[in-house]
C-alpha cells in the first residue's frame, strides 16, 4: 500500500543518487589538476612513453567514451586497474575496505545501541545524580580526538597491562598460517578478537557520548507528552510504558546515526595509523598521492555508497517505526 | 442512602518545588454515587486536576497525599501502590478522559492497539472480544467502526477526543472522570462531546466526576456538584440546590458573573481578587481576601464542611447532601439579599432586571 509506495519511491531515489556521486565522482577527478602522467614527466619519462601510456590507458579518447566505458565497466564488476600496481582495483582493495567496515560498523552500532540504554536510564533519572553527572565522562572521552583515545587505550591495556597487542590484526608470526585459510575465517578466529577489542572499544567511546545525550533529551523531552501520562492512567505495566517512549525517544537517535557513522569515517585513517589496521585508509592516503585515479574513483564511490545506502537503511527503518513518515506520506 | 462508590475524605495535597512546597488540596471532601454524574468546579489552580490524578494514583512524582482518604468501594486506595492501582483500580474501575485529550494518543501506535493493551491488561477478554466492544464504544462516540485501527494522525482533533472517549469507555468503568472534556473544542464540537456524554449515561451504568471551570456544563450535564475555591471544597450537594439556594459567597457571586438566560442584557459581576498560593494546609478560609462579608473569624479557623439545614428552599430531605464550608452560613444568604437589593438602588433601579418575576 502506501508503506510499500514509500520504500519503492526511497529505493529510486538512493539508485539515482548512487549515480550522482559516481558521475560526480568520475568528473570531478578528471577536472582536478594534475594526473599519473605528470608525475611520469617530472621522474623523467619521454615524451613517446607518456603518449603510449596515455594511448593504451584510452586517455585519449574523448570524455564521455571514458565515462561510458567506466559506467558499464562498473556495472558489469570490474572496477578497473591501479595505475600504479598495474594490479585489479578490487584485489588490491577488497579485504582492506572489509576491515574498516568491520572496525566502525559494529563500533558505531554498538555505540548507538549502549548510548540509547544509557541515555534512557539516564533521563528516567531526572534530577538526580546520575543525570548530572553520567554522561560527563562521555563527554570527555568523546572530546578528544579518535587517536588520543586509541593511544591512551595502548598505553595502558597494551604497554601496562599487557593485556592486548599493540597493533595489527593478526600477529606477525601467524600471518602465514592464516594466509591458508579462507579469507573469512581470519574474522572468526580468537586470534582476530583479541587485536580488535582495543580499536573497536577506540571508535565505540568516541562516539558513544553523542547517542546518549540525545537519547536522554529525547526521552525526557516524550515523558512530558501527553500520551505518556494516557499510558500510565491506563494501567499497562512499567515495561510496556517505558518501550513505548523509547520508541518514540529513540527516532531522533535513529537520524543521527549515518552522521556518526559517516564521521567516524573520516577518523578511521589516524585510528587505523594508531593500531596498524590494515585497513582502507592507508591505501586510499597513497593513491591520492599518486593520482592512481582508479583506486582513488573506486573507494571514494564505495564510501559514498556506504554513506548514501545508511541513509537510505534509516529511511526504512523510521518508516516502520514511525508510521507518521511512511503512512503519512499518502497525504503529503 | 447506599453506600457512595467513591468517597474522598479530608484530603490534603502537596507539592514538592525544590526547597518549598505548595499545597494544592487542602482538606477536600465530598463523594460520588453510583451512577451519579458530578460537576467538580473551580477556577484554574484550585487543585480539580490534581483531585483527579489522585483517584488514578497518577500525581506528579513530586506531589503527595499528605493526610486524608480516598474510599472506592470502601476500600482505603490513598496509599496504593503503582502495581496496586494497575491491578485495582485503573481503567476497570476509574478511567480518565485527559485534559487535552487530543494529544493523549500515541501517535505511533494504531488506536485499536492502544485498546488491546489496555484489553489485555486489566481483562481476560480475547483479541476479538476485545475488539468488538471497541468498535461498540467507537460507534457510540460516533465514530466509523471500520477505523479503529488507524493512528491517531489521520483523525482530526475532535474525532481523537472521541477517540479517546471511546478508549475510556470500552471496558466499561464504573467511574469515569472527565478532565475539561469541552476545553480546547469549538461551541459544535462541545455540544456534540456533551452529546456524547449523556449518552453514555443512556448506555452504561457508569458514574462520572465532570472537571470543569464551565459551570453551565454542570447544570447541564450533572446530578451534583462541588465548587472548589483555592484547594478547598466551597460548596457541594445537588445541582439543583446549589443553582437555586447557593449559600457560599464564592457560589453567589459566580451566579453574578455567569451570563443567566433569563436576564441577557445583564451586565456581569467580577469577583474581585485572587486565590491565595498555599505553602501549607490552609487553616484559614481561602476566600477571606475575596468575600465582602468575611469577619476575623474566617482567616483564623479553616471552615468545616457542613450540612446546609435551616433554609426553607427544598423540604424533600436532600438537605443532607447540600454541604458548605462558610462560618457565616446561615447569614450570607440574607447578606446577599440586601447586597442585591441595595446594588438596584444604587444602579438606579437597573432597567435590565425590570422583569424580574
Amino acid at each position: 500500500m502506501s508503506r510499500a509506495r514509500f520504500f519503492v519511491v526511497r529505493s529510486i531515489q538512493t539508485v539515482f543518487l548512487l549515480w550522482v556521486a559516481f558521475t560526480g565522482l568520475f568528473f570531478f577527478f578528471r577536472f582536478m589538476p594534475g594526473d599519473f602522467t605528470n608525475l611520469m614527466l617530472a621522474e623523467g619519462a619521454n615524451p613517446d612513453a607518456v603518449a603510449e601510456f596515455e594511448e593504451r590507458w584510452g586517455l585519449n579518447d574523448p570524455l564521455y567514451i571514458q565515462y561510458w566505458r567506466y559506467f558499464m565497466n562498473i556495472l558489469s564488476g570490474d572496477a578497473g586497474m591501479s595505475i600504479q600496481y598495474r594490479r585489479p582495483v578490487w584485489d588490491m582493495v577488497n579485504t582492506r575496505i572489509f576491515n574498516s567496515f568491520i572496525l566502525i560498523a559494529p563500533g558505531i552500532t554498538f555505540a548507538y545501541l549502549l548510548g540509547s540504554i544509557y541515555g534512557s536510564i539516564v533521563g528516567t533519572k531526572r534530577g538526580s545524580k546520575l543525570e548530572e553527572f553520567g554522561i560527563l565522562p562521555l563527554i570527555f572521552v568523546g572530546s578528544f580526538p579518535a587517536f588520543v583515545t586509541s593511544i591512551i587505550l595502548v598505553i595502558i591495556f597494551s604497554s601496562w597491562l599487557n593485556l592486548f597487542p599493540t597493533s595489527g590484526m593478526i600477529s606477525p608470526g601467524r600471518q602465514a598460517e592464516f594466509a591458508q585459510l579462507e579469507w573469512y575465517q581470519r574474522y572468526l578466529s580468537l586470534e582476530f578478537v583479541w587485536h580488535f577489542i582495543l580499536p573497536f572499544t577506540a571508535v565505540m567511546f568516541r562516539y558513544l557520548y553523542l547517542p546518549t545525550m540525545i537519547m536522554r533529551t529525547s526521552i525526557v523531552e516524550v515523558m512530558g507528552q501527553g500520551f505518556a501520562f494516557f499510558h500510565r492512567i491506563t494501567g499497562i505495566s512499567k515495561r510496556r510504558q517505558l518501550a513505548h517512549l523509547a520508541r518514540h525517544a529513540s527516532l531522533p537517535v535513529i537520524t543521527v546515526y549515518p552522521i556518526s557513522m559517516t564521521r567516524a569515517l573520516g577518523g578511521l585513517v589516524l585510528i587505523e595509523v594508531v593500531f596498524n589496521w590494515p585497513g582502507i585508509g592507508n591505501t586510499l592516503v597513497n593513491a591520492v598521492m599518486v593520482r592512481d585515479l582508479p583506486i582513488i574513483q573506486f573507494v571514494f564511490f564505495l564510501v559514498a555508497a556506504y554513506i548514501i545506502l545508511a541513509n537510505f537503511l534509516v529511511d526504512i527503518v523510521y518508516g516502520i517505526i514511525d508510521p507518521r513518515v511512511s503512512v503519512g506520506a499518502e497525504d503529503a | 442512602m447506599s453506600q457512595p462508590i467513591l468517597e474522598v475524605d479530608d484530603l490534603t495535597i502537596e507539592f514538592q518545588t525544590g526547597e518549598s512546597s505548595i499545597t494544592a488540596v487542602s482538606d477536600a471532601s465530598f463523594s460520588i454515587e453510583q451512577g451519579e454524574y458530578m460537576g467538580l468546579v473551580g477556577e484554574s489552580g484550585c487543585g480539580k486536576s490534581t483531585i483527579a490524578k489522585a483517584l488514578l494514583g497518577a500525581l506528579d512524582k513530586n506531589g503527595r497525599i499528605v493526610s486524608g482518604k480516598i474510599l472506592y468501594e470502601g476500600e482505603e486506595i490513598q496509599d496504593f501502590t503503582e502495581e496496586e492501582f494497575n491491578e485495582k483500580i485503573r481503567w476497570k474501575e476509574i478511567a480518565m478522559i485527559p485534559q487535552a485529550s487530543m494529544n493523549s494518543l500515541d501517535p505511533i501506535q494504531p488506536i485499536s492497539r492502544k485498546a488491546l493493551e489496555i484489553a489485555d491488561a486489566h481483562t481476560d477478554l480475547s483479541k476479538s472480544e476485545a475488539l468488538d466492544r471497541f468498535k461498540e464504544a467507537f460507534e457510540i462516540v460516533g465514530l466509523q467502526p471500520s477505523r479503529i485501527s488507524e493512528y491517531s494522525f489521520q483523525f482530526s482533533g475532535g474525532m481523537r477526543q472521541r477517540a479517546i472517549i471511546a478508549l475510556t469507555l470500552f471496558l466499561r468503568p464504573t467511574i469515569v472522570i472527565a478532565d475539561e472534556p469541552t476545553t480546547a473544542l469549538d461551541v459544535i464540537m462541545q455540544d456534540q462531546v456533551l452529546n456524547y456524554i449523556k449518552k453514555i449515561r443512556e448506555e452504561t451504568n457508569s458514574s462520572m466526576m465532570m472537571i470543569t471551570h464551565d459551570i453551565s456544563v454542570v447544570f447541564e450535564t450533572c446530578d451534583t456538584m462541588t465548587v472548589m475555591h483555592s484547594g478547598q471544597v466551597a460548596e457541594t450537594g445537588p445541582v439543583t440546590d446549589l443553582y437555586d439556594s447557593p449559600t457560599h459567597p464564592y457560589l453567589m457571586l459566580l451566579q453574578d458573573a455567569f451570563p443567566d438566560i433569563r436576564y441577557p442584557n445583564r451586565d456581569l459581576e467580577v469577583i474581585d481578587g485572587y486565590p491565595p498560593e498555599l505553602t501549607d494546609k490552609a487553616d484559614f478560609c481561602t476566600f477571606v481576601d475575596r468575600c465582602p462579608w468575611a469577619v476575623d473569624e474566617c482567616s483564623q479557623t479553616a471552615p468545616r464542611l457542613e450540612s446546609v439545614t435551616d433554609r426553607s428552599v427544598s423540604g424533600d430531605g436532600s438537605d443532607s447532601t447540600h454541604k458548605v464550608a462558610c462560618i457565616r452560613k446561615d447569614e450570607v444568604p440574607q447578606l446577599n439579599e440586601e447586597r442585591k437589593r441595595q446594588g438596584r438602588t444604587t444602579a438606579d433601579g437597573g432597567s435590565d432586571e425590570g422583569d424580574l418575576p
